[in-house]
């Protein structure tokens, strides 16, 4: 419970002794200020001071401001924290064969929404994505892919490969984004992914799994190794748990 | 492709990693495990 914190709503009648304590923390923050909702309910539920509409209050366990609205507590704000929260970013360099972003999954989150916006593809065939928990041939992905000028559809596989998740198929060498979906990464479980491409002259897309259960926090992109990757930036989110 | 075939296509000091914002050529291991992959790449689906 923080300094401003109060467990009652004094009530003065005619006579009684304003002390400066409680003229102070009502001057000095404006609106009570309460640890929890239990706090908050225990302070109005008694005689002293009866909830009617209009009530402010500040709550510290979750850091918002609310009012009583006649017949429930209502948030002010701020507003709630979204549901898909940045982690990091990082802008990929000139001409690299992989691309390693360390501490992206931690016990924050469960599942992660990766992006790379925008990068240059030196050559084509399956972008992999490896994390650092994993060893030995444990993924397995598959997909398809469409060219924006033929109904045709191509499907792709891995099989079973130590290379990674394979994210996407018969790359683009043009400007190319990629969404990927990663679940559970972190935690002592197997892995799956989800992931979307799209460069000027295709699309693709795949879906992934890993048997390894071994905790990850850092991914790395790899391009069948033998092609790089140029520019672009790769932005981390992850999905709230609640 | 061979071992050597990779290596000569794929040089050591052309051959570049990234680790968050550093760049950088690998190290002796890295390189192995790279030229590795590089030769048995060759028995995977490329599309």
């Amino acid at each position: 419970m923080g300094a401003n914190a109060q467990t009652t709503v004094p009530k003065f009648v005619a006579a009684n002794t304003l002390p400066a304590s409680s003229l102070n923390i009502t001057a000095g923050t404006g609106i009570p200020v309460f640890a929890n909702t239990t706090t908050r309910d225990a302070a109005f539920g008694g005689s002293n001071k009866a909830l009617a509409q209009g009530q402010t209050c500040y709550l510290e366990s979750t850091n918002v401001v609310q009012y009583y609205n006649g017949s429930a507590w209502a948030t002010v704000g701020p507003a709630a924290a979204g549901a898909l929260t940045f982690i990091k970013s990082q802008v990929i360099g000139s001409g690299v064969q992989t691309v390693t972003v360390t501490n992206a999954f931690s016990t924050d989150y469960n599942d992660y929404r990766i992006v790379v916006s925008n990068t240059t593809l030196s050559g084509g065939g399956i972008l992999y994505m490896a994390i650092n928990g994993s060893t030995g041939s444990t993924y397995a992905s598959s997909g398809y892919s469409m060219s924006y000028t033929s109904a045709t559809i191509t499907g792709d596989y891995t099989g079973t490969v130590s290379t990674g998740f394979g994210l996407a198929g018969t790359l683009g060498t043009s400007s190319s984004t990629c969404t990927i979906d990663i679940f559970s990464p972190f935690l002592a479980t197997t892995t799956q992914t989800v992931s979307r491409y799209a460069s000027n002259t295709i699309q693709s897309v795949w879906g992934g799994y890993d048997s390894n259960t071994s905790s990850s926090t850092n991914f790395t992109l790899d391009i069948n190794s033998t092609f790089t990757y140029t520019g672009g930036t790769i932005y981390v989110y992850g999905y709230a748990k609640a | 492709m061979t071992y050597q075939e990779a290596v000569e296509m794929y040089p050591h000091d052309t051959v570049f990693i990234q680790i968050d914002d550093l760049v950088r050529t690998m190290t002796p291991a890295e390189y192995e495990a790279f030229i590795q992959s590089v030769v048995n790449e060759a028995a995977l689906p490329t599309s």
